[in-house]
């Protein structure tokens, strides 16, 4: 076991020449490589979050001014739609009153018309009502009345019966 | 018995014997075998870093994201980021022989004090020509006494710390070697205690199975959790010794 701490120069010297060789071609061959993509990723990854952030806030101004076109949007269209539903209110009141207005009109001459109508036929009944009138006094009389006689007698009953 | 099968399972065993310059050169198992985990690595890793998309490089990746980020910027700024692939190297080195050398009939080569001092070594170098390299040579041996030190202690200091720049080092490659030789030599001591019971008595032997076979793969996933904790803490030491040889202090 006395072997166990002895020094091998040979073992030594080797381990020494095969550890530089290897710093050498692992470093060219291997570690730079490697090192050299590691770095490309980070780079990468850092301008992609950097992109990231800056899209982010591209978006964020963006949306703000949409916030803000959308609310003037808003703001005009219940504007219009105020005045509209203002037009509207006073067209209504406008076509209502005419019409009113117009239908008083309507019934007014109706009325008048009515009333000369009812005029036309009271003379009408007035006229027939002496003819009968004296048709049925001659039929019982016997006789024949005159004109003037006839006249007053009628109109005296149809006053009568005007009364009536 | 049990320090033949230790011997035989945790040391070396050269298979050609070389003397060069009067130093054992010895060609031995733990030579080939880290030959042969290099020649793996050099592979391997080339082909998985150009994988991309598969779970392998995934893996792989995030270890080299921690080595880069909790181990390296983490002790020496961001400025020692370039210094990433060399911290990698180590960290993957350590890793590789240290889980490879858990499969059976596999050599543990960390676990020989040779392999770990010679990554000491590298640890060693490493951090002597950076802080040259950075500070320059005159300024970097000035920088082992601290500015504010009195001047009368000023050689004793710069003495201790010639001394802690050593000692770092010889601790960096017996912690390791500590480490991974402890659990190995724990696994054999539990499945020897089969063998030496069963000399005794037959049934005594068949009752020490169960725990000695479950206290050696507990001692197992033990090891395999040391062997990340080791990688991590001997690649860390080198980036802090490191970083202290950069900024002066």
């Amino acid at each position: 076991m006395e072997h166990l701490l002895e020094p091998h120069f040979g073992l030594m010297f080797w381990t020494i020449l095969n550890f530089f060789l290897l710093v050498f071609l692992l470093g060219k061959f291997a570690w730079k490589p490697m090192i050299k993509a590691i770095n490309d990723r980070e780079n990468r990854i850092s301008s992609d979050i950097s992109s990231a952030e800056k899209n982010r806030q591209e978006s964020e101004k963006l949306k703000a001014e949409m916030d803000e076109g959308l609310k003037k949007i808003k703001k005009q269209s219940d504007k219009l739609i105020k005045e509209a539903k203002e037009l509207g209110e006073k067209n209504k009141e406008e076509i209502l009153i005419t019409a009113k207005e117009q239908a008083h009109k309507i019934i007014q001459s109706a009325k008048g018309d009515i009333e000369i109508e009812k005029q036309n036929a009271i003379k009408q009944i007035q006229t027939e009502m002496s003819n009968v009138v004296i048709l049925a006094s001659e039929k019982l009389i016997g006789k024949n009345l005159d004109s003037k006689d006839n006249k007053k007698f009628t109109e005296k009953v149809i006053s009568e019966l005007e009364k009536n | 018995m049990i320090v033949d099968s230790l011997e035989h399972h945790i040391l070396d065993h050269a298979r050609f014997h070389l003397n060069i310059f009067g130093y054992n050169m010895s060609i031995t198992d733990h030579l080939i075998f880290i030959t042969a985990m290099s020649i793996l690595m050099l592979i391997a890793f080339p082909i998985i870093a150009r994988l991309k998309h598969w779970k392998i490089n995934s893996l792989i990746e995030v270890m080299v994201l921690f080595v880069r980020d909790d181990i390296v910027i983490a002790s020496m700024g961001k400025e020692g980021e370039k210094y990433t692939p060399y911290f990698c190297t180590l960290f993957f080195m350590i890793l590789t022989t240290s889980l490879v050398g858990m499969i059976p009939f596999s050599k543990t080569v960390t676990g020989n004090l040779s392999v770990t001092g010679g990554l000491a070594l590298t640890t060693f170098l490493l951090v002597n020509f950076m802080g040259i390299k950075e500070q320059g040579l005159i300024k970097y041996i000035k920088s082992f006494v601290p500015a504010g030190a009195p001047p009368l202690l000023a050689p004793l200091m710069f003495v201790l710390e010639i001394i802690g720049l050593f000692t770092k080092t010889i601790a960096l490659a017996i912690r390791l070697f500590a480490n991974m030789i402890a659990g190995h030599i724990v696994v054999i001591c539990f499945i020897s205690l089969i063998f030496i019971f069963t000399q005794m008595n037959l049934i005594s032997g068949l009752i020490t199975i169960p725990p000695s076979v479950g206290m050696s793969l507990f001692v197992n996933l033990l090891e395999i959790l040391i062997i990340f904790i080791q990688a991590y803490i001997f690649t860390f030491l080198t980036a802090i010794f490191t970083s202290m040889a950069i900024h002066e202090h």
